[in-house]
């Protein structure tokens, strides 16, 4: 948000306030145990990953970014952003 | 099993395919059973959280550096600062299940390990010689935020507190305008 979209920390605060209230609400209830276990098998999140993906595409937006903008920059940026993903291993299960 | 890094910019290495802005977010929010895996990019690369690893990614930044400005990196680094999400957050998820409290475990003391191991390492030997101004800055919360997991989105005026005491111990608030002022030097 701050390097690749140039938002302000204000700006920022603001959009994690909303993006955490809309995508951390738990997809199954406590009490269906077959379904989060269901979940824990299939490796399939406890939170809805569309929520997070519409979330993220609404700030890129509101940054004044097509919603399907690249990482990269199109010209060399003045601020570099890397991003690091968790460690990945190959999965099966899903595909 | 390695970390992945996408850039925003060009670099030497050999690149992940391009993707866009959102899938960079997703997946870099893959954390341990709270999203779908995802793929993203051209090829359709997969993405599963794997556990503990990179969750400190400053040395990984520093490579970067090397990378991009070479053997002079070393001298040309006058600021760099890294924050953390809050120290040992042993019961984040208060689940109870076993296997992912002992994850949340090794995933905070990887990242502390990594954050002192740096600083000792490495800090002392950034910055322009023979100044002796300090370079490494890591500021994190180190009390208040243990039981706070990445989800307790309506503990943030929990959050808000904890740091902003954090913020206003002695050291912290010497370190902060020390830190203001290396990066206030090099835009001049």
């Amino acid at each position: 948000m701050l390097g690749r979209l140039k938002m302000d920390t204000e700006d920022c605060i603001t959009a994690y306030l909303q993006i955490s209230r809309d995508v951390f609400q738990p997809k199954k209830k406590r009490f269906d145990i077959l379904g989060r276990a269901s979940d824990a098998l299939k490796v399939r999140g406890r939170f809805d990953s569309e929520a997070l993906k519409k979330g993220i595409q609404k700030i890129v937006v509101q940054a004044g970014e097509d919603v399907d903008s690249k990482l990269k920059a199109e010209d060399e940026p003045r601020c570099r952003v890397l991003v690091p993903l968790p460690p990945f291993r190959r999965f099966s299960l899903t595909s | 099993m390695h970390t992945t890094l996408l850039r925003s910019y060009e670099s030497q290495k050999v690149q992940e395919d391009d993707c866009t802005i959102w899938e960079a977010g997703r997946a870099t929010s893959a954390a341990s059973s709270f999203f779908d895996p995802i793929k993203i990019g051209q090829f359709q690369k997969s993405f599963v959280d794997g556990g503990t690893g990179c969750n400190n990614p400053v040395e990984r930044v520093y490579e970067e550096a090397l990378d991009i400005w070479g053997p002079d990196a070393r001298q040309r680094i006058q600021c760099m600062v890294s924050i953390g999400t809050g120290q040992s957050m042993e019961r984040a998820f208060g689940t109870g299940v076993k296997e992912i409290a002992s994850t949340i475990i090794s995933i905070a003391t990887e990242t502390e390990q990594t954050a002192i191991r740096f600083a000792t390492l490495v800090a002392p030997i950034l910055g322009p010689s023979p100044s002796n101004n300090k370079v490494y800055y890591r500021f994190n919360v180190v009390k208040g935020l243990e039981e706070v997991g990445l989800e307790k989105y309506k503990d943030k005026a929990r959050i808000a507190a904890a740091t902003k005491v954090y913020l206003n111990h002695p050291d912290v608030l010497s370190n902060i305008s020390a830190c203001a002022q290396a990066m206030g030097s090099q835009c001049t």
